[in-house]
């Protein structure tokens, strides 16, 4: 912040002597050099001082939609292996040049996945335990590229990880969070020889960056499944179930000999960084 | 715009006394002390560089959230090997009916007056079947859930019901606020007891972000 020397060169009736008045000057002078926010009064810039180019604190602003107005199938899903949405023009952000994140940017992922349907045609969740639905479904979750290839977000539980089955995804509120990811239920309409579900699902991935810099340069969005939600060995986990044995293997119609067809249709992803307070 | 002093003028050749000058230097000192605003400044003048990334907003974020309260429960498996499904979960020995509060994974920050862009994401699993496949359903309500955002303890945001096995909450809203600290919750709740027995594992949510941008007035 700027400041005058309040000292004035009195007393009043003397004649001022150079050494005064250069004293001064050079007062104002160095003030005026160290002028910043401090010296301009609380709500003291209207909007007519302000530029008409000026933008809001955003750094990047990018989407995409893959244009897919057909369900695309995607066969042979038991949930061991997840799979970038490539439907389309793909998923995918791509940041040319990359985009630098700085510690306190918030990144903002929102996404959209059409699940049209599956071959499952007469999936019901309770099938399992009569009066009550399981917890089986399909996820789908952003990855990141920050210079290692593709990566899930900070935190997050490895959902892009590849299991033999049966296996399991711990699940927890430190290292292993599930923020990014977004679920969608099977329960569908019969259809022929499909289940039509026609769930658009709604994901939305926050990425409050610390540490040192990075440089993002894409964005992906994947699909996994059947998974499930169970606790294993008494902790939450994502549930990569055998489905050929018990308790599955009779209900369900995606099993050995028929693993499921997720038919996805529309999707879109946008990303947004923002540089300001947190 | 501060106090500007008046401003005595020197003359070509005039001897300057103190008193002379002061009155001239207090002048700058008025403006430059007493703090510039949009008086000093001129129009159209102030541009991204000049700008503080914190001049327009501020934002919060909470992850985490997750369901509180939920322990370790079964739905019990009619045939096949395996036995129960195992949760952590919540059930109507633990719930009774109405909104529940997740107070222990508020979001609390010092707001400014303005307007606040609040998101909450979440999914959740929800033991929902009561009225179709096999056994004894037709006694039995379908279970929903629904879900609120609260700001200080008033609900902003109140979704639809979710009556899917598994699914995706995704809620928005923009409110204006006035400056201090505020908080914002989650609120959910079930179908109050349907039938179910009370061991049942029922309901559970995970991966709860919200997010709040505090758009500056």
């Amino acid at each position: 912040m700027g400041t005058i020397s309040n000292t004035n060169v009195g007393p009043a009736g003397e004649i001022i002597s150079k050494t005064d008045v250069n004293t001064k000057f050079s007062d104002v002078a160095t003030a005026t050099g160290t002028l910043d926010a401090s010296n301009v009064r609380s709500e003291g810039v209207d909007r007519r001082t302000l530029a008409a180019s000026r933008t809001e604190p955003i750094v990047h602003v990018d989407y995409t939609s893959n244009g897919v107005t057909a369900s695309t199938p995607h066969a042979g899903q038991t949930g061991q292996t997840p799979f970038y949405i490539a439907d389309g023009t793909g998923l995918t952000l791509t940041f040319a040049p990359a985009v630098v994140l700085k510690a306190g940017d918030l990144l903002r992922i929102n996404y959209t996945v059409h699940l049209y349907s599956h071959n499952d045609s007469n999936y019901k969740s309770n099938f399992v335990a009569t009066d009550a639905a399981d917890s089986v479904g399909v996820i789908f979750f952003p990855t990141w590229n920050i210079g290692a290839g593709y990566v899930v977000l900070p935190n997050q539980a490895n959902v892009n990880q590849t299991f033999g089955a049966p296996a399991s995804i711990t699940i927890d509120s430190t290292n292993n969070r599930t923020d990014s990811i977004a679920w969608a239920s099977l329960e569908g309409i019969q259809s022929g020889g499909t289940c039509l579900p026609r769930n658009t699902v709604h994901g939305a991935a926050y990425v409050l960056h610390t540490g040192a810099d990075v440089s993002l340069t894409n964005i992906q969005i994947n699909c996994r499944g059947p998974i499930a939600y169970h606790a294993v060995g008494g902790a939450t986990a994502l549930d990569i179930a055998d489905w050929t044995a018990d308790p599955y293997a009779t209900p369900y119609g995606f099993n050995a000999s028929q693993p499921l067809s997720i038919n996805l249709m529309s999707g879109q992803v946008s990303a947004i960084i923002m540089r300001g307070d947190s | 715009m501060p106090f500007k002093w008046t401003e005595a003028q020197t003359r070509q050749s005039n001897i300057v006394d103190t008193e002379t000058f002061d009155k001239a230097y207090n002048s700058v000192k008025g403006v430059i002390n007493g703090g510039l605003d949009r008086e000093n400044l001129r129009d159209a003048s102030v541009a991204d560089a000049h700008l503080s990334p914190k001049a327009f907003l501020k934002y919060a974020l909470r992850q985490d959230l997750r369901l509180q309260g939920a322990s370790a429960l079964t739905i019990p498996v009619s045939g096949g090997a395996v036995g129960n499904q195992n949760y952590i979960a919540i059930n109507y020995n633990n719930y009774a009916g109405g909104w529940r509060t997740n107070s222990a994974q508020g979001l609390t920050s010092l707001f400014r007056e303005g307007m606040l862009h609040v998101e909450f994401n979440c999914w959740y699993w929800l033991s929902n079947l009561g009225i179709q496949g096999a056994g004894p359903t037709f006694d039995r309500l379908e279970a929903t859930v629904e879900f609120q955002v609260l700001l200080d303890g008033s609900p902003i945001i109140t979704s639809g019901k979710y009556w899917k096995n598994v699914g995706q909450v995704h809620l928005v809203g923009d409110f204006p606020v006035p400056t201090g600290t505020h908080t914002l919750e989650i609120a959910w709740r079930i179908t109050s007891r349907n039938g179910r027995p009370n061991t049942d594992a029922m309901f559970y949510y995970d991966g709860g972000s919200i997010l709040a941008i505090n758009r500056l007035r």
